[in-house]
């Protein structure tokens, strides 16, 4: 509905309906705020933004409020209600400088809050996440992630006081907080209560990986190659990415570097249900295709009624556990 | 006679200027035309006084657009908005389309640190709308100003 493309834009005080029930199917993906161009100072309070979810469930629909595109600096977005929005309330995707507090979300088809550096981004840095309420959210509350194919990085975000009633409805693998590739974040005070996916997951995800040979000869032979594809050559340690048709050193590690998380902290988490048949574990910290962790630490945390996995923690380096607390861990 | 207006209740009734009223604010008899209303009377916030330009002498307020400046018959009114702008001046009403007039009020109130106001209602706004730089909008409140996509406008490719 409304562009941002110009800087020091300020809205208040209004409901914004994005009116995707009433549109037809072929036109129904509407949105409600996009800020782009790099611009700065962008003010948002006491709105309510609405209906941007087709008749398609979940993953559907349009956004509330992104920041993309070059995006915005210098945001401030405070006491904002979002109702039935597609995808994810608030894509905070370019920007630094940005403060999001006092929002209210339901019935979220994607994710209430997804901070992710995207491609040719610029990165998410110097933003607070505070205050946030939600119930039925289709995937996370909280998604801070590097994209794998960005430049920029997610960094010195911290988020805080978060209380959830059900998320994870329709995906049981993200993770109702996800966490990935970041610098320098903190997630603290997270109520959920009943989730239905992995609690909280920080994962190493390492995209481009395709495999292992043994030697760097047998780097030849593969076939239907695509740029950006990575091979770790056993033999030696080395990983090999496929670039300008040729395979390219690129040094054990490089790629792990990009995608896994420093100096994270996780404290006084409370998952009260976890309500699923697979992936259920309430927090899972776990490096992925050679992936580990530097540094984090999880503390005050509370599991209750998970059918898995209370604490999942693997492939990370210089992981503290304070005051843990797991309670009712079913498993079957 | 200095400092006497024309009282009109309505813009229509504005725009109806007749001949000798024109002369008597080319002439100064009065200084301007008193607005009581915009579609009738009291549905302004306030009155407000729109005040006659000697062509000759004073800067050129630019076109008709409906809220600041008025042509009738061969002249123009102009009214100097200082501070915030309700839309209401500009004859916005219910169910109609927001995005002409939030450009117009907004570039009388854009770089002075005062709000556009869209009043109580629903409106509709076409996709995609971009305010001017430094623009600062504001409802009512969130339970009473609503803006809703045009219909018309909306399209599958997720856009704003």
């Amino acid at each position: 509905m409304f562009l941002n493309l110009n800087g020091n834009f300020e809205l208040t005080d209004v409901e914004l309906d994005a009116n995707a029930p009433n549109l037809s199917a072929s036109v129904s993906r509407s949105s409600g705020i996009d800020n782009r161009h790099a611009v700065s100072n962008a003010t948002y309070k006491r709105l309510r933004i609405k209906n941007a979810k087709t008749v398609t469930p979940n993953f559907s629909g349009g956004y509330g409020i992104t920041f993309w595109h070059g995006g915005c600096d210098n945001v401030t977005i405070d006491d904002i209600e979002f109702e039935n929005i597609g995808q994810s309330d608030l894509g905070l995707f370019e920007m630094e400088n940005w403060t999001v507090r006092n929002i209210k979300s339901k019935n979220c088809g994607y994710m209430v809050i997804n901070v992710e550096s995207s491609n040719k981004s610029r990165g998410v840095k110097n933003g607070v996440v505070d205050t946030v309420y939600a119930s039925n959210v289709g995937r996370s509350v909280i998604s801070l992630i590097r994209n794998s194919a960005s430049v920029g990085d997610v960094e010195s975000v911290t988020v805080q006081n978060v209380y959830v009633d059900k998320c994870g409805l329709t995906n049981s693998d993200v993770g109702g907080i996800r966490v990935r590739g970041t610098k320098n974040c903190t997630i603290d005070n997270v109520k959920i209560n009943e989730c239905n996916s992995i609690g909280i997951r920080v994962s190493g995800d390492w995209f481009g990986f395709k495999g292992t040979v043994n030697s760097y000869a047998d780097l030849a032979s593969l076939t239907g190659l695509n740029k950006g594809d990575i091979y770790r050559v056993s033999s030696e340690g080395l990983l090999y990415t496929y670039l300008d048709n040729q395979f390219q050193q690129q040094g054990q590690g490089q790629s792990q570097e990009l995608l896994k998380c420093k100096n994270l902290v996780l404290s006084n988490i409370s998952i009260n249900k976890i309500q699923t048949t697979v992936n259920g574990e309430g927090v899972r910290v776990q490096g992925e295709a050679f992936c580990s962790h530097d540094d984090i630490t999880l503390s005050d945390i509370y599991i209750g009624n998970s059918q898995s996995t209370g604490v999942l923690a693997t492939y990370s380096n210089r992981i503290t556990v304070n005051n843990l607390k797991i309670d009712k861990v079913n498993t079957s | 006679m200095a400092n006497q207006f024309l009282i009109k209740e309505t813009m229509a009734k504005m725009k109806e200027l007749s001949t000798s009223e024109i002369t008597a604010l080319q002439n100064g008899t009065y200084d301007g035309v008193q607005l009581l209303g915009y579609h009738k009377k009291g549905d302004t916030p306030a009155p407000i006084i729109y005040h006659y330009v000697d062509l000759l002498k004073d800067p050129d307020p630019g076109p008709d657009d409906g809220g600041s400046v008025i042509v009738v018959g061969g002249i123009k009114l102009f009214h100097n908005y200082v501070g915030d702008i309700n839309l209401l001046y500009f004859g916005r009403q219910e169910g109609q389309v927001l995005n002409s007039y939030l450009t117009k009020a907004l570039r009388i109130t854009a770089n002075t640190g005062s709000f556009t106001i869209i009043p109580k209602g629903s409106f509709l706004i076409d996709r995609s709308y971009t305010p001017v730089f430094n623009a600062r909008i504001k409802g009512i409140d969130r339970n009473l100003t609503k803006i809703i996509l045009n219909p018309a406008t909306a399209t599958n490719s997720g856009a704003f």
